[in-house]
C-alpha cells in the first residue's frame, strides 16, 4: 500500500522533471549550453495560470492556454535579446559563445526571480487544482487527479514532440541545425528562427510543468531553482540525445528520490538531485539512453 | 552598441571613483540625539527569501514609533526612522549595522529578522557600545552569551517555544512517543535543544527527527517515514509553507495524530493556507500572541496598523515587532529628557511587567536577563473555531 | 603618466593604505570586503578566464577555505598564520580531487558537476552539525599577534591587505609562467594545446586546484571581515556573485578584478534605497556585460588607452576579440 503511494507520487514527480529536463534538453541540443534559466521559465508557467486563473478570472482551461502561450512567448523573447545577440558575435567559435550564452542565461534567472518577486515576493499563492474531485480510489488506492493529469499531459506531450521532431518539417529543420549548424545554413536554413523556435519550445515544456505543478505545491518566485537541479539531474540519467530518454530518467529520477527520502534519510531528499548528477557524470556521462558523443575537446 | 557600451564604461568608472568619499562624522554628546529627534535605525530582510519577516515586521514597530510622534514625541523629540536591508544574510546585514552606526549616527538599531545574520551584528553592537532591540531573531544566545550589556529582545526565545510544546504536550492524554519534523537551518535548531530536553523530562519518547525543507513542495516521503514510527503526536518546526504543505498531506495520507507547531507559524494563517479549518482540526500552536487578531484584545493594534500602513495585510507577522518598539518607548520616556544611551540601558532593565501589546507575555527585564518576554500560550481549534488553550490540553 | 600606468597595482594598494587612516569603521569594513572577493575572483579568474573552464563550485571552495580556518582556530587553537594557508591548502586538495575527474566531460557537464558539488557541500556545512556548528554557523575569534587582538576593521584591514597583496604578485607570476601559457592555451583550443605538447589534463587538475587555493584563502579572510561564517554565505548565489565580478571586471584581466570587485562590492551598498531591484540589477549587469562588454570594463579602459595593456589580456586572446582578424571569417560561419 505504501509502495503503491510512493510509486503514484514518484512517477508524477518524475514526469514533471522529465517535462523540465526536456526543456534543458531541447536548447542544449540546439545550442550546446545548459540554460540555467529554465527553472525560472517553469515558475513563470505556474504564475501565468495563476494570473489568468486567480487574478484575471479567466475559466481554468483558458488560464492554461494562457500560461502556455506566455511561457512559449517569453522563451522567445529571451532568445531575441539576451542570446542571439552572443551567437552572433563572431569570436572564437562555439566554445567561447557558450561561455558567453551560459552566464547570460545565469543573469536571466536572476532578472526573472527578481522580476517575479516584485509583486509576489511577500508571500505563497495558491492555485486551485484542475478538477472538483481531488482525489480518486482505484482499487482501494487513493489517487490524486491532479497527478494523475501530470502523468497523462507528460505523456502527451512527449509523444508530441517526438513525431513533431520525427515527422514535421520544422522539427526535422531543427534537429538538422543541431546535428551541424554550418551545413544547416548551407543549405538555406534560417538558424535564427530555429535557435527561436527551440527556446519557445522549450519553455512550453518548462511552463506546462509548472503549471500542471502549480496546485500541488504553493507558488512562489524562487519555486523555481529546486526544479532546475532535478530537471538537470533527470536530462543527466536519462542522456541528453532523445526526447523519450529524458522522460524516463526524469520517471527513474522521481521514483528513486522518494524511496530514497522515504526509507534512507529524510534529509537526503534535497541533494539527491545533485548525487545524481556526479555518479551519473562520473560513470556514465552519457545516460542511460544517449549516444557516445565526443564529450572531451 | 559602441556608445552604450561607452556610456556604461564611463559611467562605472566615475561611480566607483566617487564611492571611497568618508564622511567626517561629528558627534553631539550621544549620537543620534537632537533636541528635537532622537534617531534609530532598523534592520531586517526588505527582500530576498525571507521578505516575509521585512516590511511588515518592521512597520508593525514602526507604527508604534509613528503613534507617539502623533501624540508629540517623547520628551519633545520625535523618533526619526532610518531602514536598512539585510537580505537575511550576515554580511550584508553587518554592512547595515554599520552604515547606520557609524554613517547614520543612530542612537539605536531595532532590527534583525534572521538569526544568522544577527549573529556578527550582535558581537559589533556590543563592541560599538549601541542599544540594540532584536525583532524577531528568536536564537538564545544572541541575548543569552555574556557579556551582554546591550542586546534585548521582546519576542519569546527559540528555547522557550521548546519547553511550551514539550510542557504542551506531557498534557495530552496518551502521548508517550513523539516525532520532530523540521527544518535544517538555525530558526529550528534554536528550538531542538529544549524541546529534546523538555521531552525528556516528561518521560515522553523522541522517536526521530524528520527533516522538510523550506521549499517543500511534497512531504509524501516524510509523511510516510513519520507513520512508520507511530508516533502519538507530531512536533513541527517549520516555516508557515512548508508546514502548511506538510499538514494538507498529512491529511491525505492518514496521519491523524495530534500537531503542535512552534511560534513561527500562525493558527489562522495556516487555515487559510491550507484552505479550511478541517486539516488542522488537530493542530496546536504555540502562538506568541493574546488572542487572534480577529478578536477584541488585539483590535487596538490591528486599528494603529490600518492607520499609519493601511496597504499592509493583517496577518500573523504584522505585529511581532510591536512589543519591542514598546519597551524601546518606555525606556525612553523614563530616561527623561537628559537623554544617554547609559541612562536608556539603564532604563530598559528597569522594566517590569510592562503590558506586551498584542504578546501574550509582560515584559520584564533585569540587569542579568534582557529577554524580556517569557511566555506563550498554546491555540488550537475547537468547536470549528480557533481556541486559546494555555498550556494545558483541554 | 607612465608611470602611473605602469604601477597600477602599487598606486592601487598605497592609496587604499592612504584612505585607511581617513576612513570610517563601515568604509573600512566594506574596503576588506571587496579586497577578499578580490582575492576569491582571482583564483577564479584563473580557471574561468585564463583556463576557460567552466567552474561553478568556487563558493563551495571558499566555504571549505573559511570553515577549515575557522575549526582549526575554535577548536584546535591554531594561530591564525598557519590556520590560513592550512584552509589554502585544504581547499586546493579537494579542488584537486574534484578536478581530476571532473576533467573527463567539458563545458555544460562540467558546469552541471560543480553545481552539484556546490549544493552538497552546502548540504554537509548545514548537517553536520557536530564538525560545523550546523546553521548556526562558527564565530571567529580575532587574531591576535604580538599580544595585540586585531578586533577592529582596521587592524582586519592590515592582515587582509598584506595576504592581497601576496596573492596578486603570486597571479602575476602564475600568468607569467609557463603554465599561465599553458592555460591559455587549453582556453583557445584544446586540441591545439595538446599539439604542442601541453598535458591538457594535467594542466586542467592544475587550474582546479591554484583556483580552489586562492578561494580557500579567501574564504579564510572573509570569516575575517565579520568574525563569523554560517553556511549561507557559501552558496551558488556566492558563485554568481564572484562571477559577476570576474564578468564585469573583465575576464583574463588582473586590473579587472579590482574595478569588477570594488562595484559590486559597492554599488549595492549605494543601491540601498532601491531594494527591489538589487536582484534584478546583478541579473541585468551580467547580461549587459555579456553582450555589450564581454571584455569587461578593464578591456574598456585597455582599449582607451587608460590602463596599460596587459599579458593575456582579453584584446589579445580574450572569449570575444571582436577585432580579431580575416582568417577566423573565412571558415567559420
Amino acid at each position: 500500500m505504501e509502495i503503491a503511494i510512493l510509486l503514484s507520487v514518484g512517477i508524477s514527480n518524475g514526469c514533471l522533471y522529465g517535462l523540465v529536463g526536456l526543456g534543458l534538453v531541447l536548447v542544449y541540443n540546439a545550442q550546446g549550453i545548459p540554460n540555467f534559466a529554465h527553472g525560472e521559465l517553469f515558475m513563470a508557467g505556474a504564475f501565468a495560470a495563476y494570473t489568468g486563473n486567480v487574478l484575471l478570472g479567466l475559466p481554468y482551461g483558458w488560464s492554461l492556454l494562457f500560461a502556455v502561450v506566455v511561457a512559449g512567448a517569453i522563451g522567445i523573447i529571451v532568445e531575441l535579446i539576451a542570446i542571439r545577440p552572443i551567437s552572433m558575435h563572431r569570436s572564437l567559435g562555439r566554445a567561447s559563445n557558450q561561455v558567453a550564452i551560459v552566464l547570460a542565461t545565469v543573469g536571466l534567472m536572476i532578472v526573472l526571480k527578481g522580476l517575479a518577486r516584485i509583486p509576489w515576493g511577500d508571500s505563497v499563492r495558491n492555485l486551485p487544482p484542475a478538477f472538483m474531485t481531488e482525489t480518486i480510489s482505484i482499487g482501494g488506492l487513493y489517487l490524486s487527479t491532479q497527478r494523475l493529469l501530470i502523468v497523462a499531459v507528460t505523456l502527451v506531450l512527449v509523444v508530441a514532440i517526438s513525431l513533431f521532431f520525427a515527422r514535421t518539417a520544422l522539427g526535422k529543420t531543427m534537429r538538422a541545425t543541431s546535428l551541424n549548424i554550418t551545413g544547416a545554413k548551407l543549405i538555406g536554413i534560417n538558424t535564427g528562427h530555429v535557435y527561436s523556435a527551440t527556446w519557445g519550445l522549450a519553455a512550453v515544456c518548462g511552463g506546462i510543468a509548472g503549471m500542471l505543478a502549480a496546485p500541488l505545491i504553493f507558488v512562489h518566485p524562487d519555486m523555481g531553482t529546486r526544479m532546475l537541479l532535478k530537471g538537470f539531474a533527470a536530462a543527466c540519467l536519462g542522456g541528453f540525445g532523445s526526447v523519450s530518454g529524458v522522460l524516463v530518467g526524469g520517471i527513474l529520477m522521481g521514483i528513486a528520490e522518494i524511496f530514497f527520502g522515504r526509507y534512507f534519510a529524510t534529509s537526503m531528499i534535497d541533494i539527491f538531485a545533485p548525487i545524481i548528477i556526479i555518479i551519473v557524470l562520473l560513470f556514465r556521462p552519457q545516460g542511460l539512453f544517449g549516444s557516445r558523443q565526443a564529450l572531451r575537446v | 552598441m559602441k556608445s552604450l557600451a561607452k556610456i556604461v564604461a564611463t559611467s562605472s568608472t566615475a561611480l566607483l571613483l566617487s564611492l571611497f568619499a568618508a564622511p567626517v562624522a561629528v558627534h553631539a554628546a550621544d549620537p543620534g540625539v537632537t533636541d528635537t529627534s532622537i534617531k534609530i535605525g532598523m534592520i531586517g530582510s526588505l527582500t530576498g527569501p525571507a521578505a516575509a519577516w521585512g516590511w511588515p515586521t518592521i512597520n508593525g514597530a514602526k507604527m508604534v514609533y509613528d503613534a507617539v510622534n502623533a501624540e508629540g514625541g517623547i520628551n519633545g523629540r520625535k523618533i526619526e526612522v532610518v531602514v536598512e536591508d539585510t537580505q537575511c544574510q550576515a554580511p550584508l546585514a553587518l554592512a547595515a549595522a554599520k552604515k547606520l552606526v557609524h554613517r547614520d549616527n543612530v542612537f539605536m538599531l531595532h532590527g534583525g529578522s534572521c538569526s544568522g545574520e544577527m549573529v556578527p551584528v550582535r558581537d559589533q553592537m556590543i563592541a560599538d557600545k549601541v542599544p540594540t532591540m532584536l525583532l524577531v531573531a528568536t536564537m538564545d544566545q544572541l541575548v543569552t552569551k555574556k557579556p551582554n550589556d546591550y542586546i534585548f529582545r521582546a519576542f519569546l526565545p527559540g528555547s522557550y517555544d521548546g519547553t511550551v510544546i514539550a510542557d504542551f504536550l506531557s498534557t495530552v492524554p496518551k502521548v508517550k512517543k513523539v516525532v520532530v519534523v523540521g527544518h535544517s537551518d538555525e530558526h529550528a535548531s534554536a528550538r531542538y535543544g529544549t524541546l529534546t530536553e523538555g521531552l525528556k523530562k516528561h518521560g515522553i519518547e523522541m522517536a526521530g527527527l524528520e527533516t522538510i525543507e523550506v521549499e517543500l513542495t511534497d512531504a509524501t516521503a516524510q509523511i510516510l517515514k513519520v507513520k512508520s514510527l507511530n508516533p502519538d503526536a507530531v512536533v513541527m518546526v517549520a516555516r508557515p509553507a512548508p508546514s502548511a504543505v506538510f499538514l494538507k498531506d498529512a491529511a491525505k495520507l492518514g496521519l491523524n495524530v495530534p500537531m503542535v507547531g512552534a511560534t513561527v507559524v500562525d493558527l489562522q494563517d495556516l487555515i487559510n493556507r491550507a484552505g479550511g479549518i478541517e486539516p488542522l482540526k488537530n493542530t496546536y500552536v504555540v502562538s506568541v500572541y493574546k488572542a487572534p487578531l480577529s478578536e477584541p484584545a488585539m483590535a487596538p493594534w490591528v486599528e494603529m496598523l490600518g492607520k499609519y500602513y493601511p496597504k499592509d495585510k493583517v496577518q500573523a507577522s504584522a505585529f511581532y515587532g510591536t512589543s519591542g518598539a514598546l519597551a524601546v518607548v518606555e525606556a525612553l520616556k523614563r530616561a527623561g529628557k537628559d537623554l544617554t544611551r547609559e541612562k536608556f540601558l539603564k532604563a530598559m532593565v528597569d522594566i517590569k511587567n510592562l503590558d506586551g501589546g498584542p504578546m501574550a507575555c509582560s515584559l520584564t527585564y533585569s540587569a542579568g536577563d534582557h529577554d524580556g518576554c517569557k511566555t506563550g500560550a498554546v491555540w488550537g481549534v475547537r468547536d470549528g473555531k480557533i481556541a486559546v488553550f494555555g498550556d494545558r490540553w483541554k | 603618466m607612465h608611470f602611473l600606468r605602469n604601477n597600477v597595482f602599487l598606486l592601487i594598494f598605497a592609496a587604499l593604505l592612504v584612505l585607511s587612516f581617513f576612513a570610517d569603521a563601515y568604509t573600512q569594513y566594506l574596503i576588506n570586503l571587496m579586497l577578499t572577493y578580490i582575492v576569491i575572483a582571482q583564483g577564479l579568474n584563473l580557471i574561468l578566464g585564463f583556463a576557460g573552464m567552466f567552474a561553478f563550485a568556487h563558493g563551495a571552495f571558499m566555504g571549505i577555505g573559511a570553515y577549515t580556518s575557522a575549526l582549526l582556530v575554535t577548536k584546535l587553537n591554531v594561530p591564525f598564520l598557519i590556520a590560513m594557508p592550512t584552509a589554502g591548502i585544504a581547499a586546493a586538495l579537494v579542488g584537486c580531487a574534484i578536478g581530476i575527474p571532473a576533467i573527463r566531460v567539458s563545458g555544460l557537464y562540467l558546469a552541471m558537476v560543480t553545481v552539484g558539488f556546490s549544493e552538497i557541500l552546502q548540504w554537509v556545512l548545514k548537517h553536520w552539525k557536530s564538525l560545523t556548528g550546523g546553521p548556526d554557523g562558527v564565530i571567529v575569534p580575532a587574531p591576535v599577534f604580538f599580544g595585540i587582538e586585531f578586533r577592529s576593521d582596521f587592524h582586519t584591514f592590515a592582515i587582509i591587505l598584506v595576504v592581497t597583496i601576496l596573492m596578486t604578485l603570486l597571479a602575476q607570476g602564475i600568468i607569467r609562467s609557463r603554465l599561465g601559457r599553458a592555460f591559455v592555451a587549453i582556453r583557445d583550443s584544446e586540441i591545439a594545446a595538446q599539439c604542442n605538447g601541453v598535458n591538457v589534463a594535467r594542466t586542467k587538475v592544475f587550474a582546479f586546484t591554484i583556483s580552489a587555493f586562492y578561494a580557500g584563502i579567501g574564504g579564510s579572510l572573509f570569516s575575517l571581515t565579520q568574525h563569523y561564517i554560517n553556511p549561507e554565505n557559501f552558496n551558488l548565489y556566492q558563485t554568481i556573485l564572484q562571477f559577476c565580478m570576474v564578468i564585469v571586471g573583465g575576464a583574463a584581466s588582473l586590473v579587472g578584478l579590482f574595478i569588477g570587485a570594488a562595484i559590486l562590492t559597492w554599488l549595492p551598498e549605494l543601491l540601498r534605497n532601491a531594494q527591489a531591484l538589487q536582484e534584478i540589477g546583478y541579473g541585468l549587469l551580467l547580461i549587459v556585460f555579456v553582450i555589450f562588454l564581454p571584455r569587461g570594463l578593464a578591456g574598456f579602459l585597455i582599449d582607451k588607452g587608460i590602463l596599460p595593456r596587459e599579458q593575456y589580456s582579453p584584446a589579445r586572446f580574450g572569449w570575444f576579440s571582436a577585432r580579431r582578424r580575416a582568417p577566423e571569417k573565412a571558415t567559420r560561419s
